[in-house]
């Protein structure tokens, strides 16, 4: 019970630091570029992202330092997550991705 | 007796007030006037203030306030 | 025209009436000199206008509370032509002894029975025209809640305007003949209002009146203490019995209570509301659950709100004069900086909303009078009093809240000494806004114990408060005047909508002015003191030099394609570059559907270059310019950034924060974090952004925020520890103080309320680290020492015996002889 309430006492506190944002282009040459921030103008570089398809994880890893990241266009249905965190989660779906 | 001392669901009426000025003045706009009748309703959970009930309305006290209102049993 | 005065008891349902019969068109002042709340409105009927004057609730007519002298004052000197009497129909006793008191003044009473619902909910059958027989005035039933009795209330409000007053009198029996005496000592040329009244008011004690009427006050003293020793009685006692007595008689005259001692839905809730072992556990339940649906669903609102702030923020940056590369216009800075300011705040709107709509539900309720009855006890320890829950719960008791709209719910607080200590110890609670700043140095310092820390930051607030009260009751408030806790439970009934909206909008409202004003003027000192000298000739000639050198690469870049030509100069990049962190700017705001209109837009605004920012995917060479541009983006980022970073180090505002630097260094402070504790003062939720940008160091690494700052700032944990103390004891923001000079009524109060949490913050995190530093102790170990010490300290303190009341109602010998 005690890890229930910390756990979102926690979840609660860091909603506050920002809201998340995330805008996706696709390069047109097979690969799509995802870029991270946050309201507050904070830097989302080092921070997780993600594309999945369906239940996998199609491809794994962070922001760089310029908060972006590149991966190969993969076929059919998927999604593009950027994970700041609880509650902070950006998904944008790959249908809506256009050059 | 005074106020302070009933348990809950006690019923009682008043006697005489023994207070002074601004606690005088308001337990006698809320209506605590010798004859009226007043019930205990409870204790707060931490024991003060009191819930009374008096002139068909409720009302918190302290215990420290009842203790200024003479009573008798009905 | 007529002006009509509306009176009544605390929870008579007075505002409901005031607003069904004035509609929307509603005025709020302050009454004279004092800080109570005036509200009035006008509206026609038939020809006539009709102003009413809202009067404060008050139990009774006498002059013993400042809002009882307010509503005496208006009557003799505003000379209303009627008035409004509301009587809560299911309390009608209680309520009659104010409607006695208002008949015997002499001015016409049109008397509304309101809250008709309840009483025959609760069984209450009421023969109307009985009471309006034996009061001798018209009586209309009513159902505010229900918006029932409007066109009544205002008929007879136009009929009293021509019908003579019916004298009303209550038989005082064996004081009448000193009311004659009395009677006779006051002449014509005292206040209009009935003799009689005004002899029974002097012979109360009343304090207004015999201002008024200099030479009855020596008369008639003797003659009281002698009244008073012919019946035992003195005369207010015996006035009070005599009207309560009266009341009983009509009540009982008129009433027939079908459900007598059955118990009612109040009953039953207060049941379980206050039962001793379930009372509690409510009482957090409840309020957890507010906090976490104003925060859970107040944050998915901010998904809605934020794009509109966003594309508020574009439009300025599209507004302002361009930049030429890394010549950014000074004007362009400080629009940016001003509009981030206001949006940080703006941002939290949503959250806030419906925290106070929540927080106004339960007063509505009537849950508010209940839980000040469950933590009287508690409070009453600390210097404060059970009134005092709403205002630290609003300051925020969880997670989080706003002290500007807490020190302003002390208005309701009769006892002066609790007001005072509680308007003093609100700033203590969790501002909402210095979280985004904890969770930065939690994540970079505390990753592993975040919940922990978390948990102890937004408790340890509390018992801080109290502790503060304390401290301050005991010592600079000792002779402030305390009341007695005599608190009305009135019964609970569903909120209304309108009410609900209304109050939760005009807290929201509050914090909004906050950021309109106080905070966008704090913000202009603060940029004229972020940016001023500005960079020297030197660092200037330097950056130009780099500038150059990454614009000549592009060129050159540029020229290996058939574009080669048209992007050649400073002008046409930096054009390009404008547009392209504009279009990637608004697109990161936008939602996947609006892309398309956005790319339109531009296509349409800049088509030559949009074909590099978004080359078609046949013109290898405008892609390979594409990527030369977001190079050139970044790198140009790159050097805003250090420009920024040098500029503030240079500045007036990081002159003063490293020439604190030798006080602050016992603490743990270096200058940047003097800088930005200084330039959050505006509003606590820019620290974030200021800590988080002098830290910000994108050139090589690969890391988050909190990650840069663990590593680049040379901070232990320990500093973090003495960090978030002191951010824990500062006060919140400029706004508060502000609103405490608003709720003092003093300037001296307000510096008090800034310079001693200072201090004490100051003080505490100096001991934390130098201490922690000599013992070794970890951050979690510092910060724990810190919450114990508090929490042991608070319990101290509540077990020291509390000043005696200042009132003077204590024993009489008699009655300690009794027992």
């Amino acid at each position: 019970m005690k890890k229930i309430v910390l756990a979102s006492l926690l979840a609660a506190s860091s909603l506050f630091a920002h809201s998340a944002l995330m805008s996706c282009f696709d390069n047109g040459d097979g690969t799509i570029t995802c870029e991270g921030g946050f309201s507050d103008g904070s830097s989302a570089s080092g921070v997780g992202f993600f594309v999945k398809q369906g239940d996998n994880t199609v491809e794994n890893g962070k922001m760089d330092q310029y908060s972006e990241f590149t991966f190969k266009k993969p076929a059919g249905e998927y999604q593009a997550v950027f994970d700041a965190g609880e509650g902070h989660q950006v998904v944008i779906q790959g249908k809506d991705i256009v050059q | 007796m005074c106020l302070d001392e009933l348990a809950s669901g006690t019923l009682c009426r008043i006697i005489k007030v023994h207070a002074h000025d601004a606690l005088k003045y308001k337990l006698l706009d809320m209506g605590f006037v010798s004859g009226a009748q007043v019930s205990v309703v409870r204790e707060a959970p931490l024991y003060d203030p009191m819930e009374l009930k008096i002139h068909n309305y409720l009302l918190s006290l302290r215990k420290s306030e009842a203790k200024l209102v003479e009573v008798e049993l009905v | 025209m007529i002006k009509v005065a509306l009176a009544g008891q605390p929870n008579c349902g007075k505002s409901t009436i005031f607003n069904l019969i004035s509609g929307l068109k509603q005025h709020i002042a302050n009454y004279p000199g004092v800080t109570v709340e005036k509200k009035s409105g006008t509206f026609s009927h038939q020809g006539e206008t009709i102003e009413v004057v809202d009067l404060p609730g008050t139990y009774s007519f006498s002059s013993y509370s400042l809002e009882e002298r307010v509503a005496k004052e208006f009557i003799l000197n505003e000379e209303p032509d009627i008035i409004v009497n509301v009587v809560d129909a299911s309390n009608i006793k209680r309520n009659l002894y104010l409607t006695f008191q208002l008949l015997e003044i002499g001015k016409p009473v049109v008397v509304v029975l309101n809250m008709m619902d309840v009483a025959a909910r609760r069984g209450m059958d009421i023969d109307v025209q009985k009471i309006a027989r034996m009061l001798s005035c018209p009586v209309v039933p009513a159902s505010g809640a229900r918006g029932e009795g409007k066109e009544a209330i205002v008929e007879a409000i136009m009929q009293a305007k021509t019908t003579p007053y019916n004298e009303f009198k209550i038989n005082y029996e064996e004081l009448e003949p000193l009311i004659e005496e009395t009677q006779a000592l006051i002449t014509t040329d005292s206040p209009q209002a009935s003799r009689r009244w005004l002899a029974i008011k002097a012979l109360e004690g009343d304090s207004v009146i015999l201002e008024k009427l200099p030479k009855v006050t020596l008369a008639i003293r003797e003659k009281c203490l002698d009244f008073h020793r012919q019946y035992d009685k003195d005369v207010e006692s015996f006035l009070a019995a005599m009207r309560y007595d009266s009341a009983d008689v009509i009540y009982h005259q008129s009433v027939v209570e079908k459900q007598q001692g059955k118990k009612t839905a109040t009953d039953i809730a207060d049941g379980l509301i206050l039962n001793r072992w379930l009372s509690f556990p409510i009482l957090f339940l409840i309020i957890f659950l507010i906090y976490q649906s104003s925060i859970v669903y107040g944050y998915k609102l901010t998904d809605y709100t934020w794009p509109l702030l966003a594309a508020f923020k574009n439009f300025i940056i599209g507004i302002s004069p361009e930049a030429d590369f890394t010549q950014v216009p000074m004007i362009t800075d400080f629009a940016i900086w001003m509009v981030n300011s206001a949006n940080a705040l703006l941002n939290y709107i949503p959250i806030f909303l419906i925290l106070f709509a929540l927080i106004a539900i339960l007063e509505d309720v009537g849950y508010m009078p209940r839980m000040a009855f469950i933590l009287d006890r508690i409070f009453k320890k600390f210097g404060l009093h059970g009134q005092s829950t709403l205002p630290l719960v609003l300051g925020g008791a969880f997670v989080g809240g706003c002290a500007v709209p807490g020190i302003m719910a002390t208005k309701g607080i009769a006892d002066e000494r609790a007001r005072m200590a509680t308007i003093l110890s609100v700033p203590y609670m969790n501002c909402l806004a210095k979280v985004p700043f904890y969770t930065l140095l939690l994540g970079a310092f505390f990753e592993a114990q975040m919940a922990l820390m978390m948990f102890f930051i937004s408790t340890a607030t509390l018992f801080i408060a109290l502790i503060v009260a304390k401290i301050l009751t005991t010592t600079v408030l000792k002779t402030r005047e305390t009341s007695p806790f005599v608190m009305e439970l009135p019964p609970y009934h569903l909120p209304t909508f309108k009410g609900v909206i209304f109050r939760a909008f005009e807290r929201v409202w509050m914090y909004i002015k906050k950021v309109g004003t106080i905070v966008l003027a704090v913000a202009i000192v603060l940029f004229a003191m972020l940016e001023l000298p500005g960079l020297s000739d030197e660092q200037k000639v330097a950056y130009e030099a780099r500038s150059d050198a990454l614009l000549t690469s592009f060129y050159a870049q540029a020229a290996k394609t058939s574009y080669g030509e048209q992007l050649s100069t400073r002008e046409s990049v930096s054009g390009l570059l404008n547009t392209y962190d504009d279009y990637r700017a608004r697109r990161m705001s936008a939602s996947p559907a609006q892309a398309g209109n956005i790319d339109a837009d531009f296509e349409a605004k800049a088509p030559f270059y949009m074909t590099f920012i978004k080359p078609p995917a046949d013109d290898a060479e405008a892609k390979t310019i594409n990527r030369q541009l977001r190079n050139l983006s970044r790198d140009r980022r790159g050097i805003l950034q250090e420009m920024k970073n040098d500029k503030v180090e240079s500045s007036l505002l990081g002159f003063i924060g490293r020439s604190l630097e030798p006080v602050t260094q016992f603490a743990g402070f270096d200058w940047k974090i003097n800088v930005a504790f200084l330039s959050s003062f505006a509003a606590r939720e820019s620290a974030v952004a200021t800590l988080g940008s002098i830290y910000e160091n994108n050139a090589a690494d690969n890391l988050r925020a909190e990650e840069a700052m663990a590593q680049n700032s040379g901070y232990t944990p320990l500093h973090a520890a003495a960090i978030i103390i002191f951010m824990l004891l500062t006060p919140p923001c400029i706004a508060t103080m502000i609103v405490v000079k608003l709720q003092t009524g003093s300037y001296k109060w307000m510096l008090f309320a800034i310079f001693f949490p200072i201090t004490l913050g100051f003080l505490a995190a100096s001991l934390i680290f130098t201490l922690g530093t000599g013992f070794g102790w970890s951050g979690v170990e510092a910060f724990a020492l810190f919450y114990g010490t508090v929490i042991a300290l608070a319990l101290f303190m509540g077990s020291l015996p509390q000043k005696r009341i200042n009132w003077s109602g204590g024993f009489t010998k008699s009655i300690l002889n009794k027992s």
